[in-house]
C-alpha cells in the first residue's frame, strides 16, 4: 500500500468524478494530438511529393487544381495542352531547366491513376525499377509499389483502362489494346509508388482507338517510338509538364509569369500554392487548436473541483493519515499524485484514441485518393504532450493539495 | 513506560492555559482519565498522542521526550511508537480493513507485514472481514478495526479516546477487555480517555480530570 496505490484506489472510490475528469483530459489530448498527427501528415505528403518541382505548366483553370493533379494526383487535371506548345519546357538543351517531365492524365485502372509520361518520371521521384524492367514499347506499364501490391499485380499482368479516374465498369476501353506490366518500381514513399506509369504514347493509342477513327492510317505512317524524344510528335496533345530549375527560383518567377501573361496555359509554382494551401487549412486548425486549449482548461477545473470538493469528505481521512505518522508532504504528493494521475491516463486514452482515429482517417484516404497515411507514428510532440498533461494535473492539484497537507489533525480527530 | 512530567498547552491566541496532572504508566498498569466533557481531555490526549506539542513540559515514552519533537521526526515516532484508537471511526475508505492496517504499517515506515496484519485481525475476532471497506461493517466491528489498526504497529504507547461512547454494556465491557488484554501482551503503556464511568473499575490507576472554569475549548 505504497502512496501510489493509495491514490489509485482513492480515484477508483469515486469512479464518476474520475471518469468525468478523464473523459476532459482525453478529449483535449487527443483533439490536440489529432490535429498534430493530421497536420504532420498532410505536410509529410506535400512536401516529400514536391520533388524538387519549380514549375507545373498546364491548361489554364484552377491552379490548386493544376497542381493537385498533376503533383499529387488528387482531383481532375484542368483539361490539356498542344504538345506542340509545351515543347520548348521539354527540350534537354534548354538552358534554365534541368528536367521537364510530360504528363497525360485521365485514365485509371481500378481506381489507380495511369500516368502517360517518359523516364524523367523515375528521375524526379528517385524512383528505380526493382522487378522487370523500364519500358520497352506502347502500352508497356511500370507500377509503382503500392499500386501494384494493392491491384495484386505481376509482371506479365496485362488490364484494359477505363477513361476517367474513377472505378466505373461501363467506361472502360474495351476495344483499346492491352497494358502489360513489364516493370514494378521500389517503394519511394512518394506519389510514384501509387500509380501505374507508361509511356505517353500509350495513352494516344488507346485514345486512337475510338477518338478518331482514321488515326489508324496516321499513326501507320508514323508509329510510336517510345524511346525518342517526345518532342518529334506533332499534332499530339498531354495534360501538364512538370519542370525542376537549373538554378534559382527568379528564373522560375519569370518564366511563370510570361506563361500565364502570354500564352494560353498556365504556370504554378508549388511552393507558392502550397503555402497558400497551409494558410488556408491553418485557419481552421488554429479553431481545433483553440477548442483544444479551451477542453484542456475545463479538464483543468474539473480535475480541481473533484479534488477540492472530496477534500471536505476526507478531512478525516487526511487527519487519519497523519496520526499514523504521514507527515504533510506525504499527504500533498498524494493529492498531487492523483491529479497528475488523472490528467495523464487521460492524455494517455486521448493519444490512443487519436491514433485509432488517425487509422480510421488513413484508411478513408487510401481509399479516396490512394494516399498512405501512416497511423502509428509517434512524434515527438506526443512526447511533450505527455509532459504538458503531468504539470497540468499538477497545476490542477496543486491547490486541494496544499489544503490537504495543512489539515489540522487535532481540530479534525477532535470533532472541531 | 510513558512519564510525563508539568504538560501544558494553551491553544494560539488566547484562551486558558491547560495544566495536565503528571502521568507514569507502566505496562502493567494501564490508566484511565475520567473526566467530563470541557475538561481539556481531548487536548491531553492530543498532547500524548504527539498531535499537538505542548507549550511546556515533557512526554518521554521508552526514553525518548517526543514534546521536544518537531515536523518529520515527530510524524514518524508518532507512527512508530504510539497507537491511536479514535472516538470517531476514521478509515481510508477506498481501502479494504486489511489494506488500512498495511497503510497504518506503511506510513509508520514499516514493511506491510501481511501475517501479522492477518493474526493482528484474528485476535480481535474479525479475520473475516479483511477483504470487506469498513464502512460495511457496524460500529461495533468497526471500532474493533480501529484498534486492530492501533496495535498493528507494536507501539509502545496505545491511547484510546473515548473507545466505548458508542457501545451498549456488554460490549463496552468487551472492548475495554481486548484493549487491556492486548496491550498486556504487547508489554505497551495503555492511556485511555473517556467520560464513561462504567470502565471506571477496569482500571487500577484512574486519573480524574476537573472542569475548567471557563471551558471554551474541549
Amino acid at each position: 500500500m505504497s502512496i501510489f496505490s493509495l491514490a489509485l484506489r482513492n480515484l477508483l472510490y469515486r469512479p464518476w468524478t474520475t471518469a468525468l475528469s478523464l473523459i476532459l483530459a482525453a478529449l483535449g489530448a487527443g483533439l490536440i494530438s489529432l490535429i498534430l498527427l493530421l497536420n504532420w501528415q498532410l505536410e509529410q505528403q506535400f512536401d516529400r511529393n514536391l520533388a524538387g518541382i519549380d514549375l507545373v505548366i498546364g491548361a489554364k483553370g484552377s491552379p490548386l487544381q493544376l497542381m493537385m493533379s498533376s503533383m499529387y494526383h488528387i482531383s481532375s487535371p484542368t483539361g490539356n495542352v498542344p504538345l506542340e506548345r509545351v515543347k520548348p519546357f521539354l527540350n534537354p538543351q534548354h538552358p534554365y531547366i534541368e528536367l521537364g517531365v510530360p504528363l497525360s492524365l485521365g485514365d485509371s485502372y481500378q481506381g489507380r491513376r495511369i500516368v502517360g509520361t517518359r523516364p524523367g518520371f523515375l528521375q524526379l521521384y528517385d524512383a528505380q525499377v526493382a522487378d522487370g524492367t523500364m519500358w520497352k514499347e506502347v502500352m508497356d506499364v511500370v507500377a509503382g509499389a503500392t499500386a501494384a501490391r494493392e491491384l495484386g499485380l505481376q509482371l506479365g499482368d496485362t488490364f484494359r483502362s477505363s477513361h476517367g479516374l474513377i472505378e466505373d465498369d461501363d467506361l472502360t476501353h474495351r476495344d483499346a489494346p492491352e497494358f502489360r506490366i513489364v516493370g514494378i518500381l521500389a517503394p519511394t514513399g512518394t506519389v510514384a509508388d501509387l500509380v501505374l506509369l507508361t509511356p505517353t504514347e500509350s495513352l494516344w493509342a488507346v485514345h486512337d482507338t475510338h477518338d478518331h477513327e482514321a488515326g489508324e492510317e496516321q499513326h501507320a505512317a508514323e508509329p510510336y517510338d517510345v524511346t525518342a524524344p517526345l518532342t518529334r510528335y506533332t499534332d499530339e496533345s498531354i495534360t501538364s509538364v512538370l519542370v525542376r530549375f537549373k538554378g534559382n527560383s527568379i528564373t522560375a518567377l519569370n518564366m511563370q509569369r510570361s506563361i500565364n501573361e502570354n500564352t494560353e496555359m498556365q504556370a504554378v509554382t508549388p511552393s507558392i500554392q502550397l503555402a497558400e494551401l497551409y494558410a488556408t487549412v491553418g485557419q481552421g486548425e488554429a479553431v481545433l487548436r483553440q477548442l483544444g486549449y479551451v477542453v484542456v482548461s475545463v479538464s483543468i477545473l474539473s480535475i480541481f473541483i473533484g479534488l477540492y470538493s472530496s477534500l471536505d469528505r476526507r478531512r478525516g481521512e487526511l487527519a487519519l493519515l497523519r496520526s499514523l505518522g504521514a507527515g504533510p508532504a506525504k499527504l500533498f504528493g498524494l493529492l498531487l499524485l492523483e491529479g497528475t494521475i488523472t490528467a495523464v491516463a487521460g492524455a494517455i486514452i486521448g493519444l490512443l484514441v487519436s491514433h485509432f482515429g488517425m487509422l480510421l482517417i488513413a484508411r478513408y484516404f487510401s481509399d479516396a485518393y490512394r494516399y498512405d497515411f501512416q497511423a502509428l507514428v509517434f512524434l515527438p510532440e506526443e512526447g511533450w504532450l505527455l509532459l504538458g498533461a503531468l504539470v497540468v494535473g499538477a497545476i490542477a492539484a496543486a491547490v486541494p493539495a496544499l489544503r490537504a497537507a495543512n489539515t489540522d489533525v487535532h481540530r479534525t480527530l477532535s470533532g472541531g | 513506560m510513558l512519564v510525563t512530567r508539568t504538560l501544558r498547552y494553551r491553544y494560539p491566541g488566547a484562551g486558558p492555559e491547560f495544566r495536565f496532572p503528571d502521568l507514569a504508566v507502566a505496562a502493567t498498569e494501564p490508566t484511565l482519565l475520567l473526566g467530563p466533557s470541557g475538561s481539556g481531555k481531548s487536548t491531553w490526549l492530543h498532547l500524548l498522542a504527539g498531535v499537538l506539542t505542548p507549550t511546556a513540559g515533557s512526554s518521554v515514552l521508552e526514553g525518548t521526550d517526543y514534546a521536544q519533537l518537531k515536523g518529520g521526526a515527530l510524524d514518524r515516532f508518532r507512527g512508530r511508537n504510539i497507537g491511536l484508537v479514535l472516538q470517531r471511526p476514521y478509515f481510508l475508505e477506498a481501502l479494504t480493513v486489511e489494506e488500512n492496517l498495511a497503510i497504518a504499517r506503511r506510513t509508520a515506515g514499516l514493511a506491510a507485514d501481511r501475517d501479522l496484519i492477518r493474526s493482528t485481525l484474528a485476535q480481535l475476532g474479525i479475520a473475516r472481514y479483511a477483504g470487506q471497506r469498513p464502512r460495511r461493517l457496524s460500529v461495533g466491528e468497526q471500532q474493533r478495526v480501529t484498534i486492530a489498526r492501533a496495535l498493528v504497529n507494536r507501539p509502545h504507547l496505545i491511547l484510546a479516546d473515548e473507545p466505548t461512547s458508542a457501545l451498549d454494556n456488554r460490549n463496552a465491557a468487551r472492548v475495554s477487555a481486548l484493549l487491556r488484554q492486548r496491550a498486556a501482551e504487547l508489554g505497551a503503556a495503555l492511556v485511555v480517555v473517556t467520560h464513561d464511568e462504567r470502565l471506571r473499575g477496569d482500571f487500577p490507576a484512574v486519573v480524574e480530570l476537573q472542569p475548567l472554569p471557563n471551558p471554551e475549548t474541549s
